[in-house]
């Protein structure tokens, strides 16, 4: 005899305005980790924008998930300046990190703390971006001294659609 | 189970001015682009110093162990409070498994959504609370 799923319908409302997805289901196509140094001279609420990765513009993908890599998670990541430690969570509570498209308009404004999947049930932070430029994504600190600026950095993982 | 997808987010603050009381409303803080009726909230979450400590404002952000004092209301663009006085703690990702708050995508009068404290007690004035809305703008 078949199974059959019970959905409510507000679920496949949801699902179907693209709202929502099975935490279970596929973060992206393909997954890439990014790394953020910090500039010299770091001040509270400075943009600290990504290099520009072409790879994650809203021409080539879309992206799906993003995650912050604790130093728990992984203690330290080879950065352009060399390797690195990876912030820790009680640092994370002060920072964010802002999506901007190809606008320049903010699009999304998320809390460092809420990107670190292990501190959230392993469930990722899904994500529907078709405009960002990632360039001029940023992530910004609110008290800088909580963090370590020339020993340790920012570690992302994106997950991501590449557009055909 | 499902959770939430961003396509759009916005990190509002209900700031408690003045001394704090209980029942008091906090109104949200004016936000000039999703302020006019025109935000389509289809989840949101709360935020105390736990998850982020200041706001980019630089607001200090309720302290962490007075996430059971708090209840927010949202009110739509009819001014029916839809969502009547739940519990923060109930929106706060990491106290619920990683789930954020999904609810069926509605019109929201930002301006006329509160906060109201349940007890003072380590809340101190202008201090916010922080909640981040995720949400479609109307006609996009």
């Amino acid at each position: 005899m078949a199974a059959f799923a019970v959905v409510s319908p507000l679920v496949a409302y949801l699902e179907a305005q693209g709202d929502i997805k099975p935490f279970a289901g596929m973060e992206g196509v393909q997954s890439k980790l990014v790394t953020l140094n910090f500039p010299s001279g770091p001040q509270n609420g400075d943009p600290f924008y990504f290099a520009s990765d072409s790879s994650l513009d809203y021409r080539n993908a879309t992206i799906t998930a993003i995650e912050l890599v604790d130093i728990t998670t992984l203690a330290n990541t080879n950065t352009q300046q060399g390797y690195k430690d990876n912030i820790t969570t009680a640092a994370a509570a002060y920072g964010y990190l802002v999506f901007s498209d190809n606008k320049r308009q903010e699009i999304a404004m998320i809390p460092l703390y809420n990107l670190v999947r292990r501190l959230n049930n392993g469930k990722t932070t899904f994500l529907c971006l078709k405009t960002q430029i990632w360039g001029d994504c940023y992530v910004a600190v609110t008290d800088i001294n909580q963090f370590s600026p020339n020993s340790t950095a920012f570690t992302f993982r994106v997950s991501y659609v590449p557009n055909n | 189970m499902n959770n939430l997808i961003i396509k759009r987010s916005q990190l509002v603050r209900f700031q408690i001015t003045g001394t704090p009381a209980v029942g008091n409303k906090y109104f949200a803080t004016t936000v000039q682009n999703i302020s006019r009726n025109n935000c389509i909230l289809y989840g949101f979450e709360v935020f105390t110093a736990t998850q982020l400590a200041k706001t980019p404002q630089n607001e200090t952000v309720i302290p962490g162990s007075t996430d059971n004092q708090v209840v927010i209301t949202w009110r739509d663009n009819n001014k029916i409070e839809y969502i009547y006085q739940m519990p923060i703690y109930t929106a706060i990702r990491s106290l619920n498994g990683g789930f954020i708050i999904l609810q069926k995508p509605r019109i929201i009068n930002l301006d006329d959504s509160y906060v109201q404290l349940t007890d003072t007690t380590n809340i101190s004035t202008d201090e916010v609370v922080a909640v981040n809305l995720y949400y479609d703008i109307v006609g996009e």
